[in-house]
């Protein structure tokens, strides 16, 4: 999957503490949820950071949400709403020089 | 190349039929090249046989073998001698010269093994000259007041007298996400420990399109040259962020932000999963510092857990001020918080082009040979950060609050000028720039070093 072709997705888990890692469990069954449907998850503090393609979204989140943009927030699905907080697409920041 | 040894090309001689690259009427082209190849099994019987003779063999080619020897083997074997030869150079550029049989002495294909039949030619290789040239010391440019790293920068933020006493950053690991991070000829010339790696999101680990990854790392050096640095290419801040916190670095810097604290906001959702992994590396003890922005009301420098690096600017009287390009606010999503907390060295507008930093020579901030000049709060987070690392060197055990009140306690107070929210420096802290100008001589004195 090509750079231009994924978006990222933020999956913040419910109940996870700085300096702590998510429930391992909880993890697993989001992470199972996301790569089912072929999105390429990386663990991070937080849950998870999923890249996936706009027709992987689709599935994931119905046709309306393929065009999902920098900064804007998802629809947690029914089945995952129980260990899932929000779902959201990051910004790229600027830099300072 | 190993000292003493060669790296050669061995040609095979041409089939019968077939023409050799070397005839005087050779020409060939994208549709004749095959004309010129001789059959695989002779390149690779060809290999097989200098192997036997000791020769490394680096690569069975097409046209050639690739191969590596000891001068000693390669003299011997083409009964040849090798000398140091000047190579040829543009004129006005510095000489440059090459190990190499000189005109005229003895060379001959070895009629053992079969090889007189075997080989038609073969040439030493030398390293070719790249044209991208970035150079390793920065250039003087002369058209304003500019500071040049390391010396300036070590110099103001007091960073050489604690170098004097043996502090240098010594053991301590310092992690930044940033554009990317390029081994600039700068940083091997001035024996930094240097290493890139990329966030899982990021391709081509050793680039940076827009230098400033690059750049900045020099202002870290400049302070702490002993440090061991990892610079992390980012695309998403939070994955680059969590990238870093798996390498348990003591101390991380960031360069970047958000222009988001505004008036009658609060922090939207998308921020949320990078300010909770920012959160986690300062449960896990890391250092985590952050440029306050340049005019930016910016997250995270916003944080109250992490340090928040302003500007200062000094000129060439030496005369210290708040410089308008640099943040100084009033947090609206954490009430009390002030940005920023400290100051490192900060340029002015209209675009602060005051630090002159190695960048990659076909990056977006290069300006000649290999060198830029751009200082905005960007700069002032590595310093800040490097300060950090001496601290981190000297005690070990300091924690982030610890190390945050000893850079404010002993920063040097700025009490002219005003940042870019309109705020003026003032006698003690101030919005504009929060304690002053971090003191790497001071804060080392004050934990007994």
């Amino acid at each position: 999957m090509s750079d231009e072709e994924s978006v990222a997705l933020e999956v913040l888990l419910k109940n996870v503490e700085p300096g702590t890692t998510a429930n391992p469990g909880d993890l697993a069954r989001v992470r199972r949820a996301f790569e089912s449907s072929g999105a390429v998850c990386h663990a991070v503090p937080f849950g998870l950071v999923c890249m996936a393609s706009r027709d992987q979204i689709a599935r994931l989140f119905g046709p309306a949400s393929a065009s999902v943009g920098p900064g804007d927030s998802l629809p947690v699905p029914a089945a995952l709403a129980d260990v899932v907080e929000q779902i959201t697409v990051p910004r790229r920041p600027e830099f300072f020089p | 190349m190993a000292a003493g040894t060669v790296e050669v090309e061995v040609v095979p001689t041409p089939e019968p039929g077939k023409k050799s690259m070397f005839a005087d009427d050779a020409a060939p082209t994208a549709s004749t090249v095959e004309d010129y190849k001789p059959p695989r099994g002779k390149v690779t019987e060809l290999a097989r046989r200098l192997g036997r003779h000791g020769f490394i063999i680096r690569n069975v080619g097409e046209f050639s073998v690739s191969v590596s020897a000891p001068e000693d083997l390669f003299e011997r074997f083409f009964s040849t001698k090798i000398h140091e030869v000047k190579a040829p150079t543009p004129k006005d550029h510095p000489e440059r010269t090459i190990r190499a049989p000189r005109k005229g002495t003895p060379f001959k294909i070895p009629p053992v093994d079969g090889f007189d039949s075997l080989i038609e030619r073969a040439y030493i290789q030398h390293p070719p000259t790249f044209f991208a040239d970035e150079r390793p010391l920065p250039p003087f440019w002369n058209d304003k007041f500019r500071l040049r790293v390391p010396g300036d920068v070590a110099q103001i933020m007091r960073a050489s007298a604690v170098h004097a006493r043996g502090i240098t950053g010594k053991g301590v690991r310092v992690a930044m996400p940033d554009t990317g991070h390029q081994q600039h000829p700068y940083f091997i010339a001035q024996n930094y420990h240097f290493l890139a790696v990329a966030a899982p999101d990021t391709v081509d680990v050793l680039t940076d399109p827009l230098g400033h990854g690059t750049g900045e790392c020099a202002n870290l050096y400049a302070v702490a040259p002993d440090i061991h640095f990892t610079g992390v290419k980012m695309n998403n801040p939070t994955l680059a962020v969590a990238t870093a916190i798996e390498l348990r670095p003591h101390v991380m810097t960031n360069s970047w932000g958000y222009h988001a604290d505004l008036p009658g906001t609060s922090m939207p959702n998308f921020l949320k999963p990078l300010y909770l992994t920012l959160l986690d590396a300062v449960a896990r003890g890391i250092i985590v510092c952050f440029s306050a922005g340049n005019g930016h009301y910016s997250f995270p420098a916003n944080m109250p857990q992490v340090i928040a690096a302003g500007g200062v600017v000094v000129d060439q009287d030496l005369k210290y001020s708040a410089t308008p390009y640099a943040s100084g606010f009033q947090s609206t999503w954490f009430p009390g918080r002030n940005v920023p907390d400290v100051c490192g060295l900060c340029g002015v507008l209209p675009t602060a082009d005051y630090i002159v930093l190695p960048v990659p020579i076909l990056s977006g901030l290069n300006k000649e040979k290999g060198w830029g000049a751009f200082s905005g709060t960007s700069a002032a987070s590595p310093m800040v950060a490097g300060v950090c690392a001496l601290l981190k060197q000297a005690d070990p055990t300091l924690t982030l609050p610890q190390i945050k009140s000893i850079l404010m306690y002993t920063a040097r107070d700025i009490i002219a000028g005003v940042c870019a929210q309109g705020f003026p420096a003032t006698p003690g802290p101030d919005i504009a720039t929060g304690y002053g100008l971090a003191d790497a001589d001071r804060a080392l004195e004050a934990v007994g070093f």
